[in-house]
């Protein structure tokens, strides 16, 4: 179990961090979205590991990574996208939409429709988090947080 | 101030942002908020912008419109921090709208500032963990990292030499699945992951989730041409690994 979870964490961080050099993120944000999409990989898959769907394991990621993630693009004063597309990527539907068209290629039919199902709900899931982190954020936590000051530019 | 200039300016922030990647409503509201500063005149019926992710549109209350066109986007989140950094810095009276065009100018002209080797390194990095956490065993690594590498490295000289959509994407993961598939046979048990972390650098998955993003936010246009593309771009991905499967194994 916990050589289950030190990979998980060090590798999900590291996927993160390359994806934010990748997508030329500013210097002082890559390692807070390292951060960011490592609290979404755990939540997603410990859940997952607990047998929920892949629904409800979207939901709930997406939600713990947008909530964190607006609140460190307020403290950083950055575009939340400079969270939310690095942080995302270990748990992106487009690996499993590729899996689909590998499946229906081979002519396996009722496994890609199976598979074609998992990211739309896994899709879907992730958006509907992220609206409601937003809803969340906005009403509860964001009047207490005090962005940083005499931010260079 | 001239409606002109300001109409142009706001339509060049649009574009840098939409350019690197910013999604939909981020843009309009930017726009929005650059034009109701200058202009002094809020949001109305004679005076709004019309955001889709092949172009921007805005108009003004004299009937001054015009609008930009995009015709290649992809992810360069410093430029859509720089721009927003640009307009904060407006709406607090720090900058002028002569020093606003001046900057976004210089945005627009600045190039991706990370070397490529470190892009390189990053991308292998990116395919390794990828494969470790969808339940690899580290003897896979070396495999899935070279395959993640050489499907990029293909498809980046394709992309730049010859420009043609969605081939780049299949002969890049077919060049690398075929590395992917060659050490699989040397060192590797999981031909499954190895694939996927071949592919991993190119998955739309970025365009699926803000298609549906922009589908939630009633953005119907710009959903629909995103979930186009994400659904062209993994059935490439899909054909070129699968190509390698029917030349090799099945």
């Amino acid at each position: 179990m916990l050589s289950f979870l030190l990979t998980h964490t060090i590798f999900s961080f590291m996927a993160s961090v390359s994806f934010a050099v990748i997508c030329n993120v500013p210097k002082r944000s890559i390692l807070t979205g390292g951060f960011v999409g490592m609290i979404g990989w755990l939540g997603f898959i410990l859940l997952q590991e607990n047998e929920i769907g892949i629904f409800r394991s979207s939901l709930v990621c997406s939600l713990l990574l947008a909530f964190v993630g607006f609140i460190a693009a307020r403290i950083q004063k950055v575009p939340f996208t400079v969270y939310y597309i690095p942080g995302i990527v270990p748990v992106v539907p487009g690996i499993t939409f590729y899996e689909a068209f590998y499946q229906l290629l081979i002519r396996e039919y009722r496994e890609s429709a199976f598979v074609l199902l998992d990211v739309a709900y896994s899709a879907v899931g992730l958006a509907s988090g992220l609206i409601i982190a937003d809803v969340i954020y906005r009403y509860t936590t964001k009047p207490f947080i005090k962005p940083k000051k005499n931010e260079p530019a | 101030m001239d409606q002109d200039r300001i109409i142009e300016t706001c339509l060049l922030a649009g574009k840098i942002m939409l350019q690197s990647g910013a999604e939909t409503t981020r843009v309009e509201d930017t726009m929005e908020r650059l034009i109701t500063k200058a202009a002094g005149l809020p949001r109305s019926q004679q005076n709004y912008t019309y955001v889709t992710v092949n172009g921007i549109f805005a108009k003004m209350d004299s009937g001054q419109t015009s609008f930009v066109r995009i015709d290649h986007r992809d992810h360069n989140l410093d430029k859509v921090s720089k721009v927003n950094q640009i307009s904060r810095s407006y709406a607090e009276g720090k900058m002028n709208w002569q020093e606003v065009t001046l900057a976004l100018e210089a945005l627009e002209k600045e190039e991706m500032s990370i070397p490529l080797y470190l892009k390189l390194l990053c991308t292998s990095a990116l395919s390794g963990s990828i494969m470790l956490i969808l339940g690899g065993a580290f003897i896979d690594l070396p495999a899935a990292m070279l395959a993640g590498l050489v499907s990029y490295i293909v498809y980046l000289l394709l992309w730049n030499f010859v420009q043609v959509p969605f081939l780049s994407e299949y002969i890049g993961t077919f060049a690398g699945g075929l590395v992917g598939f060659a050490l699989s046979l040397l060192i590797g048990e999981n031909l499954h992951l190895i694939m996927i972390g071949a592919v991993v650098p190119l998955v739309p998955g970025i365009a699926i989730t803000n298609a549906i993003r922009d589908l939630l936010a009633k953005h119907y246009i710009s959903g629909s041409i995103r979930a186009l593309e994400g659904i062209l771009i993994a059935a490439s991905l899909g054909a070129g690994i699968t190509t390698v499967y029917y030349l090799f194994i099945i």
